[in-house]
């Protein structure tokens, strides 16, 4: 039997229009059928009654006068009713009186006639019909077969069937263009699930019809299809991501069924073990047997504890390839158990740590490295810092020895040379007492120069003190100081108008009484010197700087200008130690300031020199 | 000179620099009552009346001290410290008379309570002219300090 399920919508859909239809037009046919019957009946029945009323009145006479062939020729005028079968007069007495048609045998007529009225006996309708004038004469019985409401049910009967047939071959021809509409949006949504199911291909789409069930149906499965097809893509991308990210950390699954005990790989983990896929066993043994033999009992056991005590399992241990060569594996997995507790199967990864643990050693052994360099270089600080305390020391021991111990032998010379001079005063020859000056005067020059380098030793070990400096009266202070010098010298000093420095008041002075008696020095041969000390600003930083109209000098010389002992002019030219300018830029630095100069020869020279916390 | 009033006590380690302060102080007639102490041992041993100098009286006192710094076996400073931690020796005058002006010397000296610091000039003629300033004013000038100031 087929099951209605099975049978195709197209047919379903089809039977259940035709079957609709069939009903209603079997229930609408028998309806008329049965109206068209009742109503030909009563049409009959009036018909015959108007008949019976005919023939009565026109029997009355017959009866009146008793007149049997009167009454029978009445009665043959029936025979022009085709319908009637049989028709009695029955006295008043209700005797059979006359009959038709008269060869009829009175058995087929009642004795006496029934009740007034009609009555439908079987395949007839019966009248029994008064016959009176004024009082009753007798009875007129009046029998008609049903043959026409039988034909006229018949035709109608087949009118209906006729109709029927016809209604149901449109039916048929609309339902089947009308489900075709239904059916074939559902049809092609099958298709396409179908293509979907069998191809796998998430881009088919199934065509929307309209905004119906239907369209909407269609619509939510192409949603659904863009939602499976952007899952499958994403899945599919994870999956890739996956495979690359296990790849490139060099890890691998594996799968070990605990029941059977058959190990899986998946693709990467056979390269790591150096075995090739058709050579593996597929054991946990196998595995065991690729580890390195120190590491082959402790991985075991790891195995079997991780698995009894239900953790995750964790080992990083070795395994020897076929080229004997000792790779560094690090596994972790994790045991799945049925519902009794029974361990079934263990999932886990596998990854190539070799690299990693190669890196490790190597960065174990360059921390060592490390730290044994950095105590060694400890270790050379702390014997440098001691050697250079110590030398600090001998330097400190040095220059104290040197300002007692230098200069005493100075005065010595410079007193007895002296003493040579007053003992021998009355008959000293020029000569004598030239060279006398000549002893006196080195005395004092070298007692100079070492109070210079005292003193340039000194500023390099000073702490500095800070304070707000009002630059002008310094500087005046310090033109006061030169007087000895300036002496007899038409000079014109041009102050410019300095206010305030934040620097180490002692030694700005020292920076001041270099540079102003240098410009002094070396002016000494001008009739007239000008020397400016001003402050300008040179590349957006305030500068201080002392402008002579002296000799100058020549730029090409000009990095020589700040180093101990470095002079670029004679002696007997112009005295100094070379220890001057040394110790303005030792003081300078020391205030992390600039200075340089700038000069040409013959036309004087310009000390330039920054300073922080300068407010001009 | 053990008897006689010490005016001036010299202490000095350099025979030369003994001759010239001496030269100095002669051309100004200020040599006369010079004890000269050649280390600081020798100079704490005359001013604190031992060794040789126990016949000495702490209340005859010289009017001043004219101290080196650079000193064998007792530096100049010790030697200073001595004196001015000693309530016998105290308010004697010291003047350290030094080739140096180093800075912590000075610092030192002051810390101690020097009456007066002097770097020796290299030029002679200031030297003797530094001298006989010296001589001057603390021995006619300065009044000394009275007998009774080292009466314990």
């Amino acid at each position: 039997m087929i099951s209605l399920e099975n049978i195709p919508i197209r047919r379903k859909l089809t039977a259940a229009i035709m079957f609709t239809s069939g009903i209603v037009l079997v229930l609408a046919c028998i309806a008329f059928t049965i109206y068209e019957f009742v109503a030909f009946r009563k049409d009959i029945t009036r018909n015959v009654g108007t008949l019976a009323k005919v023939i009565a009145a026109n029997s009355t006479g017959a009866l009146a006068f008793q007149n049997e062939k009167d009454a029978t020729e009445v009665l043959s005028a029936l025979k022009a009713e085709r319908h009637i079968a049989a028709a009695a007069l029955y006295d008043k007495d209700g005797v059979l009186f006359a009959r038709y048609p008269t060869n009829a045998l009175p058995r087929f007529f009642p004795v006496t006639p029934g009740p007034d009225g009609h009555l439908f006996d079987g395949d007839n309708l019966i009248f029994s019909e008064p016959v009176a004038a004024e009082k009753r004469l007798g009875t007129l019985y009046l029998k008609s077969d049903l043959e026409a409401l039988y034909d006229r049910t018949l035709l109608y009967a087949g009118i209906t069937v006729l109709f029927l047939a016809g209604s149901f071959v449109v039916a048929f021809a609309i339902s089947t263009s009308l489900q075709g509409r239904i059916a074939k949006p559902i049809l092609e949504l099958a298709e396409t699930a179908q293509r979907v199911s069998h191809e796998k291909d998430y881009s088919v789409r199934a065509r929307i019809g309209g905004k119906d069930e239907l369209g909407q149906l269609a619509r939510s499965f192409n949603d659904m299809l863009t939602q499976i097809h952007e899952r499958d893509l994403a899945l599919s991308e994870k999956e890739e991501r996956l495979r690359l990210a296990l790849q490139s950390a060099r890890t691998g699954v594996w799968d070990w069924n605990l029941i059977t005990g058959k190990l899986t790989w998946d693709e990467f983990l056979y390269p790591m073990f150096g075995v090739e896929k058709e050579k593996f066993r597929g054991t946990i043994e196998h595995v065991n047997e690729l580890a390195h033999p120190e590491d082959r009992a402790w991985l075991t056991e790891a195995l079997a504890r991780s698995i009894a005590e239900k953790t995750d399992f964790f080992a990083e241990f070795r395994i020897v390839t076929g080229n004997g060569t000792a790779r560094y594996i690090a596994s972790r997995g994790r045991a799945f158990y049925d519902s009794n507790g029974k361990p079934v199967r263990m999932i886990g990864v596998s990854a190539d740590i070799t690299e990693r643990k190669r890196t490790e050693q190597a960065l174990r052994e360059s921390e060592e490295k490390y730290r044994r360099l950095s105590a060694e270089l400890e270790e050379r600080v702390e014997k440098r810092t001691l050697e250079l305390a110590t030398l600090n020391q001998e330097l400190e021991a040095f220059t104290y020895s040197v300002s007692h111990d230098l200069r005493a032998p100075l005065r010595h010379i410079n007193a007895y040379a002296q003493l040579i001079q007053e003992e021998i005063a009355p008959n000293i020859t020029p000569t004598v007492k030239g060279h006398i000056k000549r002893i006196v005067d080195g005395a004092k020059n070298m007692g100079q120069l070492i109070d210079d380098l005292l003193n340039l030793a000194r500023v390099g070990k000073l702490e500095l003190t800070r304070e707000k400096i009002l630059l002008r009266p310094m500087i005046e202070d310090v033109i006061s100081l030169l007087k000895p010098d300036t002496e007899n010298r038409q000079i014109e000093w041009q102050i410019g108008n300095l206010r305030w420095a934040e620097c180490d008041s002692g030694l700005l002075k020292q920076v001041f009484v270099n540079l102003l008696s240098n410009a002094v020095k070396y002016t000494r041969l001008r009739e007239k010197t000008v020397i400016k000390v001003d402050h300008t600003v040179i590349n957006g930083e305030p500068v201080i700087f002392v402008r002579d109209n002296g000799v100058g000098f020549d730029m090409r010389y000009a990095s020589k200008l700040f180093g101990v002992f470095q002079r670029l002019h004679l002696a007997e030219q112009f005295e100094g130690t070379g220890v001057g300018l040394a110790t303005v830029a030792r003081i300078i630095q020391k205030h992390h300031g600039k200075i340089w100069a700038e000069a040409e020869l013959d036309k004087g020279a310009t000390f330039y020199f920054t300073i922080p916390g300068l407010h001009s | 000179m053990p008897h006689e009033e010490v005016e001036i006590l010299l202490v000095e380690d350099s025979a030369e620099d003994v001759e010239l302060t001496m030269l100095a102080l002669q051309k100004n007639n200020l040599a006369n009552k010079v004890h000269v102490a050649r280390d600081g041992a020798q100079a704490l041993d005359f001013l604190f009346c031992r060794g040789s100098h126990t016949e000495r009286s702490f209340v005859k006192p010289p009017r001043f001290i004219l101290l080196d710094l650079k000193l064998p076996k007792i530096d100049g400073l010790e030697v200073l410290r001595a004196i001015k931690n000693d309530p016998r020796t105290r308010p004697v005058p010291v003047v350290v008379m030094t080739s140096s002006k180093e800075q912590r010397d000075m610092v030192e000296g002051y810390k101690l309570g020097v009456n007066s610091y002097i770097q020796k000039p290299i030029d002679f003629g200031q030297f003797r002219e530094v001298v006989k300033q010296l001589g001057y004013y603390w021995l006619v000038i300065n009044q000394p300090p009275p007998a009774e100031t080292f009466n314990p």
